[in-house]
Protein backbone atom coordinates (compact mmCIF):
# COMPACT_ATOMS: atom_id res chain seq x y z
CA UNK A 1 0.00 0.00 0.00
CA UNK A 2 1.31 3.39 -0.83
CA UNK A 3 0.71 5.92 1.01
CA UNK A 4 -0.16 9.55 -0.36
CA UNK A 5 0.50 12.53 1.27
CA UNK A 6 -2.76 14.21 2.54
CA UNK A 7 -4.47 15.11 5.91
CA UNK A 8 -6.53 15.30 8.03
CA UNK A 9 -8.05 16.37 11.29
CA UNK A 10 -8.09 15.49 14.88
CA UNK A 11 -10.91 16.32 17.61
CA UNK A 12 -11.31 15.45 21.09
CA UNK A 13 -12.13 12.10 21.86
CA UNK A 14 -13.03 12.70 25.67
CA UNK A 15 -13.04 16.29 26.25
CA UNK A 16 -10.40 18.23 25.92
CA UNK A 17 -8.34 16.89 28.73
CA UNK A 18 -7.69 13.67 26.24
CA UNK A 19 -6.13 15.80 23.86
CA UNK A 20 -6.12 14.89 19.99
CA UNK A 21 -8.01 11.58 18.51
CA UNK A 22 -5.00 9.46 17.61
CA UNK A 23 -6.48 8.42 14.10
CA UNK A 24 -6.01 10.40 10.90
CA UNK A 25 -7.57 9.63 6.71
CA UNK A 26 -5.27 9.67 4.11
CA UNK A 27 -5.54 8.69 0.40
CA UNK A 28 -3.80 5.78 -1.02
CA UNK A 29 -3.82 3.45 -3.56
CA UNK A 30 -4.04 -1.02 -3.67
CA UNK A 31 -3.94 -2.76 -6.94
CA UNK A 32 -3.81 0.97 -9.09
CA UNK A 33 -7.06 1.65 -7.13
CA UNK A 34 -7.81 5.02 -5.51
CA UNK A 35 -8.65 3.94 -1.76
CA UNK A 36 -8.75 5.97 1.08
CA UNK A 37 -7.34 4.54 4.77
CA UNK A 38 -7.31 5.12 8.25
CA UNK A 39 -3.82 5.53 10.13
CA UNK A 40 -3.49 5.63 13.67
CA UNK A 41 -0.75 5.91 16.20
CA UNK A 42 0.94 2.42 17.35
CA UNK A 43 -0.78 2.65 20.93
CA UNK A 44 -4.23 2.41 19.42
CA UNK A 45 -6.16 -0.46 17.73
CA UNK A 46 -8.96 0.13 15.61
CA UNK A 47 -11.98 -2.11 15.78
CA UNK A 48 -13.01 -4.65 13.18
CA UNK A 49 -15.94 -5.50 14.75
CA UNK A 50 -17.04 -2.00 13.20
CA UNK A 51 -15.31 -1.14 10.88
CA UNK A 52 -14.87 3.12 10.52
CA UNK A 53 -17.26 4.80 7.94
CA UNK A 54 -17.37 7.85 5.90
CA UNK A 55 -20.10 9.37 6.12
CA UNK A 56 -19.96 12.28 3.23
CA UNK A 57 -21.95 15.40 3.41
CA UNK A 58 -24.38 14.29 0.74
CA UNK A 59 -25.97 11.47 2.74
CA UNK A 60 -23.85 7.98 1.61
CA UNK A 61 -21.68 6.26 3.53
CA UNK A 62 -18.24 4.23 2.63
CA UNK A 63 -17.01 1.44 4.99
CA UNK A 64 -13.33 1.33 5.36
CA UNK A 65 -13.95 -2.58 5.97
CA UNK A 66 -10.62 -4.39 4.40
CA UNK A 67 -7.43 -5.05 5.83
CA UNK A 68 -6.69 -8.01 7.78
CA UNK A 69 -7.66 -8.69 11.17
CA UNK A 70 -6.45 -10.07 14.55
CA UNK A 71 -7.89 -13.78 14.60
CA UNK A 72 -10.30 -13.00 17.21
CA UNK A 73 -11.49 -10.37 14.94
CA UNK A 74 -11.35 -7.84 17.40
CA UNK A 75 -8.90 -5.54 15.42
CA UNK A 76 -7.48 -4.68 12.43
CA UNK A 77 -3.60 -5.39 11.95
CA UNK A 78 -3.71 -3.08 9.31
CA UNK A 79 -5.19 0.55 8.28
CA UNK A 80 -8.25 -0.37 7.36
CA UNK A 81 -9.49 1.06 3.67
CA UNK A 82 -12.40 1.30 1.00
CA UNK A 83 -12.70 2.28 -2.50
CA UNK A 84 -12.11 5.81 -3.15
CA UNK A 85 -15.54 7.21 -4.42
CA UNK A 86 -13.87 9.39 -7.27
CA UNK A 87 -15.33 12.38 -5.95
CA UNK A 88 -12.81 15.10 -6.54
CA UNK A 89 -13.26 16.07 -2.75
CA UNK A 90 -14.36 14.14 0.12
CA UNK A 91 -16.08 15.92 2.70
CA UNK A 92 -17.98 15.12 5.88
CA UNK A 93 -17.28 12.94 8.97
CA UNK A 94 -15.12 9.50 9.41
CA UNK A 95 -16.58 8.17 12.88
CA UNK A 96 -14.17 4.97 14.23
CA UNK A 97 -14.36 2.88 16.97
CA UNK A 98 -10.50 2.25 18.29
CA UNK A 99 -8.93 1.02 21.69
CA UNK A 100 -5.76 2.67 23.62
CA UNK A 101 -3.31 -0.77 24.31
CA UNK A 102 -3.65 0.33 27.98
CA UNK A 103 -6.83 0.39 28.25
CA UNK A 104 -9.61 -2.18 28.39
CA UNK A 105 -12.37 -0.35 26.81
CA UNK A 106 -13.71 1.05 23.29
CA UNK A 107 -14.34 4.67 22.29
CA UNK A 108 -16.17 6.28 19.76
CA UNK A 109 -15.14 9.02 17.66
CA UNK A 110 -16.39 11.82 14.81
CA UNK A 111 -14.35 13.32 13.16
CA UNK A 112 -14.57 16.25 10.20
CA UNK A 113 -12.66 15.12 7.06
CA UNK A 114 -12.10 17.21 4.09
CA UNK A 115 -9.83 15.39 1.30
CA UNK A 116 -7.85 17.37 -0.01
CA UNK A 117 -7.09 19.45 3.11
CA UNK A 118 -7.23 23.26 2.03
CA UNK A 119 -4.34 24.78 1.98
CA UNK A 120 -3.53 27.77 3.99
CA UNK A 121 -3.31 31.13 2.15
CA UNK B 1 -15.57 10.97 47.82
CA UNK B 2 -18.18 10.93 45.02
CA UNK B 3 -17.06 11.23 41.13
CA UNK B 4 -18.83 11.88 38.76
CA UNK B 5 -19.34 9.79 35.99
CA UNK B 6 -17.62 11.84 33.18
CA UNK B 7 -14.57 12.50 36.28
CA UNK B 8 -14.57 9.00 36.16
CA UNK B 9 -14.53 7.95 32.87
CA UNK B 10 -11.70 10.10 32.29
CA UNK B 11 -9.59 9.40 34.87
CA UNK B 12 -9.85 5.88 33.65
CA UNK B 13 -9.29 6.80 30.79
CA UNK B 14 -5.84 7.49 31.47
CA UNK B 15 -5.56 4.35 32.83
CA UNK B 16 -5.19 5.20 36.85
CA UNK B 17 -8.28 3.53 38.22
CA UNK B 18 -10.79 0.64 36.97
CA UNK B 19 -14.14 1.86 38.75
CA UNK B 20 -15.15 4.16 41.07
CA UNK B 21 -16.87 3.99 44.71
CA UNK B 22 -19.93 6.10 45.31
CA UNK B 23 -19.48 7.03 49.03
CA UNK B 24 -22.50 10.00 48.42
CA UNK B 25 -24.91 7.33 46.43
CA UNK B 26 -27.40 9.26 44.39
CA UNK B 27 -30.71 7.64 42.88
CA UNK B 28 -30.16 5.43 39.94
CA UNK B 29 -31.91 7.26 36.92
CA UNK B 30 -35.56 5.23 35.61
CA UNK B 31 -34.80 3.82 32.13
CA UNK B 32 -38.17 3.58 29.84
CA UNK B 33 -36.56 1.27 26.76
CA UNK B 34 -39.24 -0.33 25.00
CA UNK B 35 -38.01 -2.85 23.42
CA UNK B 36 -36.50 -6.06 25.41
CA UNK B 37 -34.89 -9.20 25.03
CA UNK B 38 -34.61 -12.31 27.45
CA UNK B 39 -37.66 -10.99 29.56
CA UNK B 40 -41.36 -11.26 28.87
CA UNK B 41 -42.01 -7.79 29.88
CA UNK B 42 -39.97 -4.21 29.66
CA UNK B 43 -38.43 -4.06 32.90
CA UNK B 44 -38.66 -0.70 35.29
CA UNK B 45 -36.13 -0.07 38.12
CA UNK B 46 -38.99 0.88 40.14
CA UNK B 47 -40.17 -2.47 40.29
CA UNK B 48 -36.73 -3.87 41.24
CA UNK B 49 -36.48 -2.57 44.63
CA UNK B 50 -35.59 -4.87 47.27
CA UNK B 51 -33.05 -6.36 43.84
CA UNK B 52 -29.60 -5.44 43.37
CA UNK B 53 -28.98 -4.34 40.07
CA UNK B 54 -26.26 -4.70 37.90
CA UNK B 55 -26.25 -2.28 34.58
CA UNK B 56 -23.92 -3.44 32.24
CA UNK B 57 -23.57 -1.23 29.25
CA UNK B 58 -22.09 -2.88 26.17
CA UNK B 59 -22.51 -3.60 22.19
CA UNK B 60 -21.54 -6.68 20.67
CA UNK B 61 -19.76 -4.99 18.29
CA UNK B 62 -17.31 -3.99 21.44
CA UNK B 63 -14.49 -6.91 22.00
CA UNK B 64 -14.25 -5.57 25.48
CA UNK B 65 -17.66 -6.29 26.05
CA UNK B 66 -17.48 -9.71 24.97
CA UNK B 67 -14.79 -10.50 26.55
CA UNK B 68 -16.31 -9.49 29.84
CA UNK B 69 -19.62 -11.74 29.24
CA UNK B 70 -18.54 -14.78 30.60
CA UNK B 71 -18.57 -13.17 34.02
CA UNK B 72 -21.50 -11.90 33.66
CA UNK B 73 -22.82 -14.79 32.61
CA UNK B 74 -21.10 -16.45 35.89
CA UNK B 75 -22.52 -13.55 37.98
CA UNK B 76 -26.27 -14.18 37.01
CA UNK B 77 -25.33 -17.69 37.33
CA UNK B 78 -24.72 -17.59 41.08
CA UNK B 79 -26.68 -14.41 42.34
CA UNK B 80 -29.93 -14.06 40.55
CA UNK B 81 -31.58 -16.71 42.90
CA UNK B 82 -29.82 -14.46 45.78
CA UNK B 83 -31.57 -11.12 44.47
CA UNK B 84 -28.99 -10.23 41.90
CA UNK B 85 -31.03 -8.37 38.56
CA UNK B 86 -28.39 -8.38 36.33
CA UNK B 87 -29.86 -6.12 33.10
CA UNK B 88 -27.69 -5.39 29.64
CA UNK B 89 -27.90 -1.82 28.39
CA UNK B 90 -27.34 -2.38 24.88
CA UNK B 91 -26.05 0.74 23.86
CA UNK B 92 -24.68 0.87 19.50
CA UNK B 93 -22.13 3.44 18.75
CA UNK B 94 -22.63 3.75 15.43
CA UNK B 95 -25.81 4.70 13.02
CA UNK B 96 -28.21 2.30 12.09
CA UNK B 97 -26.33 0.82 9.13
CA UNK B 98 -23.74 -0.85 10.75
CA UNK B 99 -26.20 -2.93 12.10
CA UNK B 100 -25.89 -2.52 15.99
CA UNK B 101 -29.45 -1.33 16.22
CA UNK B 102 -31.22 -4.56 14.56
CA UNK B 103 -32.96 -6.48 16.71
CA UNK B 104 -32.08 -9.64 15.29
CA UNK B 105 -28.42 -8.98 15.33
CA UNK B 106 -28.77 -8.48 19.30
CA UNK B 107 -30.31 -11.66 19.58
CA UNK B 108 -27.92 -13.63 17.74
CA UNK B 109 -25.37 -12.21 19.95
CA UNK B 110 -26.93 -13.27 23.27
CA UNK B 111 -27.01 -16.57 22.07
CA UNK B 112 -23.61 -17.15 20.88
CA UNK B 113 -22.44 -16.04 24.26
CA UNK B 114 -25.00 -17.69 26.11
CA UNK B 115 -26.60 -14.47 27.59
CA UNK B 116 -30.12 -14.86 29.14
CA UNK B 117 -30.44 -12.13 31.95
CA UNK B 118 -32.67 -9.18 30.25
CA UNK B 119 -30.95 -6.90 27.64
CA UNK B 120 -32.98 -3.38 26.73
CA UNK B 121 -32.02 -2.21 23.23
CA UNK B 122 -31.30 1.64 24.22
CA UNK B 123 -30.83 2.14 20.72
CA UNK B 124 -31.07 6.15 21.29
CA UNK B 125 -28.78 6.09 23.64
CA UNK B 126 -31.54 7.74 26.10
CA UNK B 127 -30.18 5.15 29.17
CA UNK B 128 -26.68 5.06 28.35
CA UNK B 129 -26.75 9.52 28.45
CA UNK B 130 -28.93 9.48 31.60
CA UNK B 131 -26.45 7.61 33.34
CA UNK B 132 -23.91 9.69 32.00
CA UNK B 133 -22.21 6.43 30.45
CA UNK B 134 -18.92 7.15 27.65
CA UNK B 135 -16.94 4.26 27.36
CA UNK B 136 -18.12 0.70 26.51
CA UNK B 137 -18.48 -1.60 28.62
CA UNK B 138 -19.20 -0.11 31.76
CA UNK B 139 -20.72 -1.19 35.16
CA UNK B 140 -23.60 0.88 37.29
CA UNK B 141 -24.05 -1.26 40.42
CA UNK B 142 -27.28 -0.47 42.07
CA UNK B 143 -28.28 -1.47 45.80
CA UNK B 144 -31.93 -2.87 47.21
CA UNK B 145 -33.07 0.91 47.75
CA UNK B 146 -32.22 1.77 43.92
CA UNK B 147 -29.08 4.14 44.69
CA UNK B 148 -26.13 4.09 42.67
CA UNK B 149 -23.25 2.87 44.88
CA UNK B 150 -20.40 1.54 42.35
CA UNK B 151 -19.48 2.44 38.99
CA UNK B 152 -16.94 1.39 36.55
CA UNK B 153 -15.65 0.85 32.72
CA UNK B 154 -13.43 -1.60 31.49
CA UNK B 155 -12.98 -5.09 30.03
CA UNK B 156 -12.65 -7.98 33.00
CA UNK B 157 -12.15 -11.64 33.04
CA UNK B 158 -13.39 -14.63 35.17
CA UNK B 159 -11.19 -14.88 38.36
CA UNK B 160 -9.12 -11.75 37.83
CA UNK B 161 -8.67 -9.24 40.57
CA UNK B 162 -11.75 -6.84 38.65
CA UNK B 163 -13.72 -9.69 38.56
CA UNK B 164 -13.36 -10.44 41.83
CA UNK B 165 -13.53 -6.71 43.04
CA UNK B 166 -17.29 -6.80 41.32
CA UNK B 167 -18.10 -9.95 42.79
CA UNK B 168 -17.33 -8.40 46.29
CA UNK B 169 -19.17 -5.51 45.59
CA UNK B 170 -22.24 -7.87 44.50
CA UNK B 171 -21.81 -10.12 47.35
CA UNK B 172 -21.46 -6.66 49.97
CA UNK B 173 -24.98 -4.96 48.74
CA UNK B 174 -26.91 -8.70 48.81
CA UNK B 175 -25.76 -9.01 52.07
CA UNK B 176 -27.26 -5.48 53.18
Amino acid sequence: MRLLPATLMAVAACGSDLGSAPVRLVQTRHAGQRTLAVMASPDVRINARLPPAIELSGGSVIRLARGRISSDSSYFLDPPWGIHPGHPVIRGALRISYCRRDEALCRSVVLPVSLPAKRAT
Amino acid sequence: MRISPRAAACVLATGLVAASVTNDPRPAPSWDNSSWLNTEAPLQLERLRGSVVLLNFWVFTCGNCTRTLPSLVAFDSVYRSKGLALIGIHTPEFPPYAGEHDRHNLAQALTRYGVDYPNAQDNDSRTWNRYGIRFWPSFVLIDKRGRIRYEGVGEFHLGDATHRMWERRIQTLLAE
